[in-house]
């Protein structure tokens, strides 16, 4: 009972310590605004607040790398097409338009060239989403799915299609279709929603979700485009996640959210401490000194993540469960370039 | 509730180590996190804990301590005022005849009797004695003034059931010889048969009854006649103490051969006599068993078969040396399968004889038959003549066998010789000595009177015949025709030259009767059988004991015993008078509630911590990838959203 009360302090924004200063928080610039309606959500079924979805109102994706795309749209395209956007000259043959000569190029170099101008196609973004049993701790899932909600808009609102991929945590991965327009975020908000979980018993563990498989899975269908992984990145493979994340031709993105109860528990005595997800119990006494060293572990362990994502080009972008989401993709998201 | 032990509740300073133990114990609370991974990497996680832990008790401890505070109490044996129930001294009387063996159930009214005894002492207290008398063929006592419920429990497992009825009338003056009067006296008495009034007044005494009215089945007589020729005519009587027809077999057998076999139909409560002719040695042990086609109708065994032992029709040859005396041939001859050869000395050669009468003649020396003296001549080694008195007073009258329905009231002595000796019993006498006596020479059976027949009325007198017949019996030996009853008194025939016979009851126990004093109480129904013991000293027979097997004692169940269409006594509560003795108030123990208690709290920690780690096993369980009970909701349903559940996850 103390732990539910608990819970619903951190849902609530209410609980100790919830002003923001937690350590290890954000370090990409991302403002953390406290108050009721930018607190953690509980929830993927939570909607967005209104003040954040006005805050995304001017911002649309972008992209780094050339798109392929369904229709055309406000990205370059990986093709040549018929934007204003000069982008080369040919030599002419037989059976081009011959409107797009481009005559004073023609004269200078003495034979017939045409005009190949670029290409603009609208981009396919995925969203893939951990909602593994680690992810149940804190805000963190509440914020994913508030991360998803708010692509969705900015996606929706630049004419580009989003994806939203579920790694559960049953083991199983679920997907939306995908998704375009001002009902995208509605549709989002559907599929997380219908996310299956459990009410589990503090000694059941459902074992680590499958990663990987919806990262594959979310790069494996359709054109190319950027991909944004929202995941505490908390399994012992988080390696190959990251690599399987950097094999997209499009950009990709790690948003790694952690929350306080990652940073700094609160720890008492002897603790048996049980892994969420695959039940494995570490015995510790939470002495001053252990959890100094805990706080410089997860540290060393963010900038290994960071480090390693790099090399994969992966950009990360990290966050906390009670950062302000319209900061993240503003903010944070931005200087990936994922997002203008 | 009061404390009979307050220093059990000693005990309860185990709570102190019990506590310090939960001090120094290192108890891990389990915190179920997101991820143990980070900790993993963090080299100081397993470090020891610090030894003295902040005091949390938790379930398991406060059960511990429950069970322990618990059994403290019951330690220090918590007990309850109740009504008085026993005295500064409470006399238990416990039956122990033969209807306590009937069956009652799936017990015995014997081990009922000794439930019953058991939950009356348990409530015994400071300052408060128990005796136990075993009410039998013979009243002993068990135990006297026990102090503790465990003395008289053992006292208790020392009650012998025996065949016969109890002798309440001894087990009462046992009773009453234990009483002190300084003490507030109450008896118990647990029985099945109603208890005479005469016994129970003036006393302050409890009447608790056992059993209740059973269907029985029995032989109540079996009787053995010679007819000579080898042959005996055998009288069975069966009774029916049932309630309704009960068929049953009778079974005859000779020496362990069945010889005849009968289905005798029994009419409700009926008594049937048979009566058959077998064919059998001198000896040979005749056994007539009764056994129902229905068991339930027969709760007593003990009367289930009854015994005999058939015998040649035997003849007392008695050689009268007298100068003539027409009184004591008469009476010898008057006794049945009595010959009488009279003679004018003693001869040499007695051969032959049973028993030696001399009447005014010499006792030779060395003479091993029984001898009948009246007034001879000369007295045996052994008996001391003192000097002649004239009008002797013949006033005391002994209860020896040899008066049995005599009266020597009206005798009347002339002249008469004083006798008296180490072997010999008063049996008859007066202020001036004792004038007839009895007893063994040399272990031959001897009666001596002192004076002769014709200085004195007494062959006169109906008391005479009475008196040679009493005689020849005792010291002859008169064939018993009738077999002895369980819980009576039976004279063991002791051959002359015998100081001892072994008598061995059906139980296995050997019993050494004197031959000074040959009465012994068969509390057994069965056979007993009797083989020589130790040799007089002094006899010119030598038979060593053990070599030769004497004639057999059998010994049949009392008749009144199988009766258990009897209703049991009514109950009686301890009756003081208004004068009578005050009672203490009673002790109800408690400690009986208690201990359930202890066990209960003790299953509960041990389920609980069976339960605990159940669960706590299989939930460690790796499922990668899968979801089967954890995918479906405490009500089965899928919910919405993993993050609702994280507040139950959380601790």
């Amino acid at each position: 009972m103390r732990g539910l009360r608990r819970a619903r302090r951190h849902a609530a924004g209410t609980a100790p310590g919830s002003s923001g200063d937690a350590p290890g928080s954000s370090g990409d610039g991302a403002p953390r605004v406290d108050g009721p309606d930018l607190a953690g959500p509980a929830d993927l079924a939570t909607p967005l607040p209104p003040a954040v979805v006005a805050r995304l109102g001017p911002h649309r994706l972008s992209t780094v790398s050339r798109v392929t795309g369904t229709r055309e749209g406000a990205h370059r395209s990986t093709r040549h097409g018929h934007s204003l956007e000069f982008a080369d000259q040919r030599p002419y043959v037989a059976g081009d338009d011959p409107r797009s000569l481009d005559l004073a190029a023609s004269r200078r170099h003495g034979r017939l060239l045409v005009r190949i101008h670029e290409a603009e196609d609208d981009t396919s973004l995925r969203v893939v989403l951990d909602a593994s049993r680690s992810m149940a701790f804190g805000g963190k899932l509440g914020m994913a799915g508030h991360l998803a909600r708010a692509l969705a808009h900015v996606a929706a609102h630049g004419g580009d299609r989003i994806r939203v991929v579920v790694a559960t945590d049953d083991g199983r991965v679920a997907a939306s279709p995908w998704l375009r327009g001002a009902a995208a975020g509605w549709s989002i908000g559907h599929t997380l929603a219908s996310v299956p979980s459990t009410i589990p018993s503090p000694d059941e563990h459902p074992g680590p979700a499958a990663l990987s498989d919806a990262v594959r899975r979310a790069l494996g269908e359709g054109p190319v485009g950027p991909v944004v992984l929202v995941s505490d990145l908390l399994v012992l493979d988080w390696t190959e996640v990251v690599r399987a994340l950097g094999t997209g031709r499009g950009d990709a993105v790690l948003i790694h959210l952690l929350g306080r109860e990652d940073r700094s528990p609160e720890l008492d005595g002897d603790v048996d401490l049980v892994d969420a997800e695959t039940g494995r119990v570490v015995s510790i006494a939470a002495t001053d000194q252990v959890l100094a060293a805990h706080t410089a572990a997860l540290a060393r362990w963010q900038e290994e993540v960071a480090r390693y994502a790099a090399r994969h080009g992966v950009a990360v972008v990290a966050a906390d469960d009670r950062d302000d989401v319209a900061g993240i993709v503003t903010v944070g998201l931005r200087r990936t370039g994922v997002v203008t | 509730m009061r404390l009979a032990s307050p220093w059990g509740l000693a005990a309860l300073g185990l709570l102190v180590p019990l506590v310090v133990w939960y001090l120094l114990k290192s108890r891990r609370t389990r915190r179920v996190v997101s991820s143990t991974m980070v900790w993993q990497s963090v080299p100081q996680a397993m470090t020891a804990a610090t030894p003295w832990q902040r005091f949390r008790p938790d379930a398991t401890f406060w059960l511990a301590a429950f069970a322990l505070v618990v059994g403290a109490v019951a330690l220090a044996r918590p007990y309850a005022v109740v009504e008085a129930t026993l005295g500064d001294h409470t006399i238990v009387i416990v039956d122990a005849s033969g209807s306590m063996s009937a069956r009652e159930g799936d017990t015995t009214r014997l081990e009922q009797a000794r439930r019953d005894v058991a939950t009356v002492v348990d409530g015994i207290g400071d300052g408060q004695e128990v005796s136990v008398i075993e009410a039998g063929s013979q009243a002993r006592v068990l135990v006297a003034g026990a102090t503790t419920a465990d003395e008289v429990d053992g006292a208790l497992a020392r009650l012998r059931l025996q065949d016969g009825p109890a002798d309440l009338d001894d087990a009462f003056v046992l009773a009453t010889a234990l009483q002190r009067p300084d003490q507030a006296t109450v008896m118990h008495v647990v029985t099945d048969r109603e208890v005479p009034g005469a016994l129970v007044a003036d006393r302050a005494v409890s009447i608790q009854p056992v059993g209740a009215v059973r269907d029985n089945l029995a032989v109540t007589r079996l009787q053995v006649v010679p007819r000579g020729s080898g042959t005996a005519d055998l009288f069975v009587a069966l009774r029916n103490w049932a309630q309704h027809p009960v068929e049953a077999r009778l079974s005859i057998t000779v020496d362990g051969e069945e010889v005849a076999a009968e289905v005798v139909d029994l009419a409700p409560r009926d008594a049937v006599d048979r009566t058959l002719n077998v064919r059998g040695g001198a000896g040979a042990v005749v056994r007539a068993t009764l056994v129902p086609a229905d068991d339930t109708v027969d709760v007593l065994a003990l009367d289930d078969s009854a015994w005999g032992v058939l015998r040649s029709p035997e003849q007392v040859r008695v050689v009268a040396a007298t100068p003539g005396n027409v009184f004591l041939t008469a009476a010898l001859e008057a006794v049945d399968g009595v010959e009488v050869t009279e003679v004018a000395a003693v001869p040499d050669d007695l051969s032959g004889a049973d028993l030696l009468v001399v009447d005014r003649v010499a006792v030779p020396a060395g003479v091993t038959v029984p001898m009948l003296l009246v007034a001879p001549t000369s007295w045996p080694a052994g008996v001391t003549a003192a000097a002649p008195v004239d009008l002797p007073a013949l006033t005391i009258q002994t209860d020896h066998e040899l008066l049995g329905s005599v009266d020597l009231s009206a005798v009347a002595v002339a002249a008469a010789t004083p006798l008296s000796g180490d072997q010999m019993t008063p049996v008859a006498g007066g202020t001036d000595g004792d004038l007839v006596v009895a007893g063994r020479l040399a272990g031959v059976p001897t009666v001596a009177l002192g004076f002769s027949l014709t200085d004195s009325n007494l062959p006169l007198t109906a008391a005479w015949p009475t008196f040679v017949a009493n005689a020849v019996g005792w010291l002859a030996g008169a064939p018993p025709t009738v077999p002895a009853v369980a819980g009576g008194t039976v004279v063991v025939d002791v051959p002359a030259g015998l100081d001892t016979v072994l008598v061995s009851p059906p139980d296995g126990r050997t019993v050494e009767v004197s031959a000074v004093a040959p009465t012994l109480v068969v509390d057994r129904v069965g056979l007993w059988r009797v083989v020589p013991g130790a040799a007089a000293p002094g006899s010119a027979t030598d038979t060593p004991a053990g070599v030769a097997e004497l004639p057999s004692l059998v010994v049949n169940p009392d008749g009144d015993e199988g009766d258990l269409a009897q209703p049991p006594p009514e109950p009686v509560a301890v009756v003081t008078a208004g004068d009578g003795p005050e009672l203490a108030p009673g002790r109800q123990p408690l400690a009986s509630l208690v201990v359930p208690v202890v066990l209960v709290a003790l299953l509960l920690e041990w389920v609980r911590a069976t339960v605990v780690a159940r669960r706590r096993a299989g939930g460690r369980g790796d499922r990668p990838g899968g979801a089967s009970r954890a995918e479906r909701g405490r009500d089965g349903r899928w919910t919405s959203s993993v993050a609702r559940a994280v507040a139950r996850v959380r601790p």
